[in-house]
């Protein structure tokens, strides 16, 4: 048995409709992640131990592990995919099997990072690999879990740097044409997205390219052609975590 | 700034709004929400270079935010505050002072708050998920670690509680029938 049709579905009730979609509507006010960002890098300042002991862990434990990325490589990765929106599910299944404990929260109260595992990367398998929701992360926000040892699944699985290369040109790229459009640039975001497609047409950040399109194209007015794309998004890509975004761009009027 | 720093610092400003729109979701009242926010990020910062990516990023986010909404709902104060008295709601679904269509949505917004204010933890959880954050059962039971049954048990009894209240919000102001929701 499926899941039921959802009450936002076209034959659902319609002040069913319009209270749900008044909810996913719900919008913080202007500037508050700005404003929000300066109190939060205020907090963490007086923590500067544990950021920096973190990153000094995970870059010894890629190290031992014989990895060619150590944490600046992820980092520079999960910097990447928050910036494109979503973070792909670019190690999914690739460390450890659905279940099992990679890594477990820290164990102290305080920001204490004492065993940060580094990801492991197998680019050759991510180019194929959609971003499907794997079981998520063990992170009680207030769980006490003892450290175990890291996770590294295989040492033949090892990143190749020209890999990285291309995934951090291929982020950056996206990147500057998330920027042009977010300050109204919708041409320039198009360009960039065009040189995007024909530098990387098999690109591991296939689908942030596709659904940044879509943007573009509302942003200038083509909405018609942002709803075609945008069904054909979901029709190639159903389970994508992109999905609620689009379904949402298919809604409007 | 180093690569722990940087990396937090993109993540919180990709994800801020999502965090907050599901705080809310979750039961946060408005006035806590950016509070809330914080704490969710301060967790994040913990437990960043954690993050293997073994789920979305968003997915392991809005597991920081179930735990952190859980907490903020079962505090004293958040209970004797929530929404749930019949008057208040057929209040806010009926209110004729709505002037504007910013000022509507927001009412819309209010009135089904109060709603979901009504429903078991559990129950909204799963109706949230399923119905705003258009997860399927499968991924539900997988954040929220529970049998697939069981989150579709949830979910059934959340829509029947849910769509019975706009009924009987309906009934109650049929004048507003149509744009009372």
């Amino acid at each position: 048995m499926g899941d039921p049709e959802r009450l936002l579905g076209k034959n659902g009730d319609p002040r069913v409709r319009a209270l749900l979609t008044s909810l996913s509507e719900m919008e913080p006010p202007p500037a508050a992640a700005e404003s929000g960002w300066r109190d939060m890098a205020a907090q963490i300042a007086v923590l500067p131990v544990a950021a920096a002991a973190a990153a000094t862990a995970a870059t010894q434990t890629a190290r031992g592990a014989g990895l060619v990325a150590g944490f600046g490589g992820p980092a520079k990765l999960i910097v990447a995919l928050a910036l494109t929106g979503v973070g792909v599910g670019v190690w999914a299944g690739l460390v450890q099997p659905k279940g099992s404990v990679a890594v477990p929260p820290s164990s102290a109260a305080a920001p204490t990072m004492s065993s940060a595992a580094p990801p492991s990367t197998r680019p050759e398998a991510v180019a194929s690999a959609g971003p499907e929701v794997a079981a998520a992360d063990d992170v009680a926000a207030t769980a006490d879990v003892a450290p175990a040892a890291p996770a590294v699944s295989s040492v033949k699985s090892l990143t190749p740097v020209t890999k990285q290369s291309q995934l951090d040109a291929e982020a950056a790229l996206l990147m500057s044409a998330r920027q042009a459009l977010h300050s109204g640039d919708a041409r320039g975001a198009q360009a960039t997205l065009n040189r995007l497609q024909a530098s990387f047409p098999h690109g591991v950040l296939r689908q942030e390219r596709d659904v940044l399109e879509i943007e573009v194209l509302q942003a200038t007015g083509n909405s018609a052609a942002a709803k075609v794309k945008a069904r054909a998004f979901l029709a190639a890509f159903p389970t994508s975590p992109h999905g609620t975004k689009l379904r949402r761009i298919l809604a409007q009027p | 700034m180093n690569p722990a720093h940087e990396a937090f610092q993109a993540v919180y400003l990709a994800h801020f709004n999502f965090v907050w729109g599901a705080l809310r979701r979750l039961g946060v009242r408005e006035q806590d929400a950016l509070d809330m926010t914080q704490k969710v990020f301060l967790v994040v910062y913990r437990k960043l270079p954690e993050f293997e990516s073994r789920s979305v990023i968003k997915t392991w986010l809005y597991r920081i935010c179930l735990h952190t909404a859980s907490d903020y709902r079962r505090s004293a104060a958040i209970r004797r505050e929530v929404t749930t008295d019949h008057t208040e709601l057929n209040t806010l679904a009926g209110s004729r002072e709505v002037v504007s269509e910013e000022a509507d949505a927001r009412q819309r917004a209010a009135t089904a708050e109060a709603i979901l204010a009504k429903l078991p933890e559990a129950q909204r959880e799963a109706f949230v998920l399923f119905e705003i954050e258009g997860m399927s059962g499968q991924e539900i039971a997988a954040l929220l670690e529970v049998p697939l049954g069981t989150v579709r048990s949830r979910l059934r009894l959340a829509r029947d509680a849910f769509t019975a209240e706009v009924e009987r919000l309906s009934a109650a102001d049929p004048e507003r029938r149509k744009e009372a929701v």
